[in-house]
């Protein structure tokens, strides 16, 4: 069958309908991936243990009371206005939010940590059966990224999380008491820009370097090593 | 190039193996500050350190204090793999400081020290990567690039050693700890 001109005229401009529509959803859903990738909740439903061996295992088992951390990160979180923060793009504007505070993970980082090795923890309300008594506060919970430029046209970001604390333990059997600021940080080279997959990657990674860090420290386990074991046991 | 090497109580002998970033790390650091009026001042007054054999002691040291070689040498070598299989070793361990820089710390003008290591195990006799970490230490101090340069770069010093020995100390214990 012939078409007329009228016909063909209108199949083109259908045609030129249909690939707006497709140029449209192709915008809508690059924006839509961009604007996700930009901002949004970091779910910590389950927080990241550490693999592998550590010497905490070495020491028979200690009770302990991990008490809730103070949230006291400084500048970004006066910027922000809420506690849950994490996300920095290039130092300036905070774009994602974990769905717990993060004094709450670093503090439960930390017993999951403990009890990993063997040892026991009590809850804050049953503070006098412990043998050690662990508060801190959490002085950095942050991401953010650096741009470098490669002349002429290439470049690369890297991601960079940092995780600080300073903690405080009481031997409550020697009364002694040992503080100290522990920091892990974490990096990431990366071409695809500051997303929540990197950026939660990262402070996880830094969460568990600032643990690492603590639980490895040579005066917190001389401390545990003198602690009177099974105080709960007896 | 340089090398240690240890002889383990058990099967284990290992060799560290550093990589040549000596004059490298100083003009790494010094390259990271955009004020190149003052940097002559800082890299003359850290001179040409031997960062990786630094790193490399402190890494040493905890492994001679776990007691985990009977003997700690120190040897000199050009990657050569034969001769250390010749020798005994098993395998070797080999360090590479990636990134040594001062670097903003976030919109203030205060700068913090970064450094990045990779530490791999490898299997001298098949080649075969069996260990691997990357460490990355952000220093806990910030100070302005005139405080890091003052009183012959003192603080910079300082601050270097301090952050490689921590990182020597995390690596001894990371292998120590491998299950």
């Amino acid at each position: 069958m012939a078409l007329d001109w009228h016909t063909i005229l209108c199949i083109q401009s259908k045609k030129r309908a249909m690939k707006s529509k497709i140029y449209f959803l192709i915008l809508f859903l690059s924006m839509t991936f961009i604007i996700q990738s930009c901002s949004g909740v970091i779910k910590m439903d389950k927080i990241p243990e550490l693999q592998g061996g550590s010497p905490l295992s070495g020491i028979k088992t200690v009770i302990f009371t991990v008490n809730h951390f103070k949230d006291d990160r400084g500048s970004v979180k006066e910027f922000a206005g809420d506690e849950r923060t994490v996300g920095m793009s290039g130092g300036v504007q905070p774009n994602y939010r974990t769905d717990r505070q993060v004094n709450d993970i670093v503090r439960q980082a930390i017993i999951n940590e403990l009890i990993r090795n063997g040892h026991r923890v009590v809850a804050t309300e049953d503070s006098s059966k412990a043998n050690v008594i662990i508060d801190g506060t959490v002085r950095q919970y942050w991401a953010w990224f650096e741009h470098h430029h490669y002349w002429p046209l290439s470049y690369e970001h890297t991601v960079l999380g940092s995780v600080k604390a300073d903690i405080t333990v009481k031997f409550s059997d020697s009364g002694s008491t040992f503080s100290k600021s522990f920091n892990g940080a974490a990096d990431l080279k990366t071409y695809a820009g500051f997303t929540k997959g990197k950026c939660e990657s990262v402070l996880n990674e830094a969460l568990l370097n600032m643990v690492k860090d603590f639980t490895m420290d040579l005066g917190f386990l001389d401390g545990l090593n003198k602690t009177e074991k099974g105080k709960l046991n007896n | 190039m340089y090398s240690w090497g240890g002889h383990h109580d058990g099967t284990f002998i290992a060799c560290l193996l550093l990589s040549p970033f000596a004059c490298m790390a100083v003009e790494a650091l010094i390259e990271s500050h955009e004020d190149s009026k003052n940097t002559a001042h800082v890299k003359e007054a850290l001179g040409e350190k031997q960062f990786e054999r630094i790193l490399g002691n402190y890494f040493l040291e905890e492994f001679t204090k776990a007691n985990l070689f009977r003997k700690v040498n120190y040897y000199s070598y050009e990657d050569n793999y034969k001769a250390l299989i010749d020798e005994g070793y098993d395998s070797i361990i080999k360090l590479k400081i990636e990134e040594l820089c001062l670097k903003r710390a976030g919109r203030t003008d205060k700068l913090n020290l970064h450094v990045s290591i990779v530490a791999k195990m490898v299997d001298i006799q098949n080649e075969q990567v069996i260990w691997s970490q990357h460490e990355l230490i952000i220093s806990d101090e910030e100070h302005t690039f005139d405080e890091y340069k003052a009183d012959g770069a003192k603080l910079l010093k300082e601050l270097v050693d301090k952050s490689l020995r921590k990182i020597g100390f995390r690596l001894a214990y990371n292998i120590m700890y491998t299950k």
